[in-house]
């Protein structure tokens, strides 16, 4: 996912310098070894490595915006999000810059880093903010859409990355429309949604549910966590059994889509979601996901239980 | 210098004019930071009415003296009369701290610690695409504790911002002390970073003048010496005045120990 953003920016700073134009930067908080050589090679000028100094990372940021530059953050999300968190909210949220904040390592991506660099809460945490646009991309191709259409973003955003490998889901054709669920299976008697990389396991669950019942499981995509999309949820509920929500947070997007059917006729509702409490040791993200009872069989034989 | 003496009287007369303005626009609007207002309002009115040109920018980073800030964008005529009237009243665009928006105000502050950075950020995008002007920010001395500044005063060595001026409203008061980090170490802690320091008599418009216009091939900045109060005898150097707001027949009294 992350070599997606980088070729997304070199795209941008190409038809820049076509154009005779130094608009965008990227500044990073120390971090993206063996990611931005690229950039820092081509562009030497445009790549600013800012320390370990994120409230200045971001306090920067506004001020180049002020003064009309597309600035890039890039960070490990907790680095990015939560030591910055005034700086995010007074300095780009608040007067609505246009700043891009792009966090590595979402949910439990870093999950042999341990529980300091692991974000479990960060979509409600940045939800919290106004005028902040959430971009929680499922694969490399989304990201690569993003880049494209992310001048569309009027105000700050905020995009939340796994880690460096190239997670593929959607097919070349993909089109996406920020704001806009995405609802990648059609089905009539389970709604799945998900958000984020998960949304690989959400595909894999509705694979296995509609070889036993053809058409059984639809799955909505959501990709923009905010602004939320509530009328494709409630769209897509209509009519359904149960529904299931799958994400890497500690229940934002049940929340969300909870919030979206209150008092709407739903028979039930099943959430996959992190506890709400610090990791206590390392592994794979895995061996982590499936002690919390999130996989593709856990979720798949849960549902199956619920659905006799 | 002899053409800046000529200019003092205006800018005394100027300073009591708005001095008394403020006794009555805090006591009107109940508003707290009286003292902070005064220690800083001689900095704001020689930035406004000598030093800023169209292409600088200027940042109110101690934005709780925004009652002090107001004064002057009223006195230039850039905030109108009926918004400078609303202080204090429900619906008014004039807040305690700067709003978002507001003619006049270029970033909306009242959060210690953050206007070095934005002020940073402008000054990087200036010197890049070499154009002229001067980014200035105005810090409270208490402020000047705050974690973000260190890292706002090491980055802006490393691109050497010199077009990036920073002054310390240094009245050796904070919200409830003497202030814990004494200017003697603020002025210790950039020297060494690599920043151009100058102390100034901070009531001196001279002095302030001088010191907003002078060059350097680093940052710059500017400890400037305040009172809490300044002005009317009876409040200064009282941290009370941080926070009171003048009220009765006080507001008489106030106004006249003003001269
Ligand atoms: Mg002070």
């Amino acid at each position: 996912m992350r070599r997606a953003f980088v070729n997304g920016l070199l795209d941008i700073m190409g038809t820049e310098r076509k154009e005779s134009k130094e608009l965008t930067y990227l500044l990073a908080g120390d971090l993206g070894f063996s990611a931005f050589e690229n950039i820092r090679e081509d562009y030497p000028k445009r790549f600013m490595n800012m320390g370990l100094s994120e409230q200045n990372m971001v306090g920067v940021s506004a001020g180049m915006a002020y003064a009309g530059k597309k600035v890039f953050l890039y960070s490990i999300i907790p680095f990015l999000l939560y030591r910055t968190f005034e700086q995010v909210r007074n300095d780009l949220c608040y007067p609505r810059l246009p700043v891009r904040m792009v966090g590595v390592g979402a949910g439990l991506a870093y999950a042999d880093a341990g529980a300091t660099h692991q974000p479990l809460e960060d979509l409600k945490v940045a939800d919290a903010l106004p005028n902040l646009t959430i971009l929680n991309p499922s694969d490399a191709q989304e990201v690569g859409l993003f880049m494209q259409k992310i001048d569309s973003i009027k105000g700050p955003s905020y995009m939340r990355l796994s880690k460096n490998e190239d997670i593929v889901l959607h097919t070349e054709d993909l089109r996406i429309n920020i704001g806009k669920a995405l609802r990648l299976v059609t089905g009539k008697r389970i709604l799945i949604v998900s958000s984020g990389v998960l949304t690989k396991v959400a595909l894999e669950v509705a694979g296995l549910l509609n070889k036993g019942e053809k058409g059984a499981a639809e799955v909505l995509e959501i990709h923009t966590f905010k602004p939320f999309d509530y009328g494709a949820v409630i769209g897509s509920a209509r009519g359904k059994e149960l529904i299931v929500t799958i994400e890497d947070n500690t229940g934002a997007l049940a929340e969300k889509v909870a919030s979206a059917l209150a008092g709407k006729e739903v028979q039930k509702f099943l959430s996959f979601k992190l506890p709400d409490e610090f990791t206590h040791v390392a592994g794979t993200k895995e061996y982590l996901f499936k002690s919390y009872g999130i996989s593709t069989s856990d979720i798949y034989g849960r549902i199956k239980s619920v659905m006799k | 210098m002899n053409m800046g003496m000529t200019n003092v009287p205006d800018l005394k007369s100027i300073a009591n004019e708005l001095r008394k303005e403020l006794v009555v626009v805090h006591a009107a609007a109940n508003a707290p930071h009286i003292g902070s207002d005064l220690s800083c309002i001689d900095i704001l009115i020689t930035l406004y009415f000598k030093v800023l040109g169209k292409n600088d920018h200027f940042i109110l980073s101690k934005g709780h003296a925004a009652l002090a800030l107001y004064a002057v964008l009223h006195k230039k005529g850039i905030i109108s009369a009926d918004d400078y009237g609303s202080i204090g009243k429900d619906g008014s665009l004039l807040a305690e701290h700067p709003l978002h928006g507001m003619k006049g105000v270029e970033v909306a502050t009242g959060s210690l610690g953050h206007g070095l950075s934005i002020a940073a950020g402008m000054a990087l995008v200036n010197k890049r695409d070499n154009k002229s002007g001067t980014t200035y920010v105005l810090l409270g001395d208490g402020e000047c504790q705050e974690g973000s500044i260190f890292e706002a005063m090491n980055f802006a060595v490393r691109e050497r911002l010199n077009h990036l001026v920073a002054i310390v409203d240094s009245n050796r008061w904070q919200g409830l002390d003497r202030t814990l980090l004494n200017a003697e170490t603020v002025n210790k802690e950039f020297s060494a970073a690599g920043w151009t320091v100058n102390e100034i008599d901070g009531h001196n418009f001279d002095e302030i003048a001088a010191a907003l216009k002078s060059n350097s091939d680093a940052p710059t900045l500017i400890i400037a010496n305040t009172i809490l109060g300044k002005g009317i005898k009876s409040m200064e150097d009282k941290l009370e005045w941080h926070y009171r707001s003048p009220s009765g027949n006080s507001v008489k009294d106030f106004i006249s120990e003003i001269s």
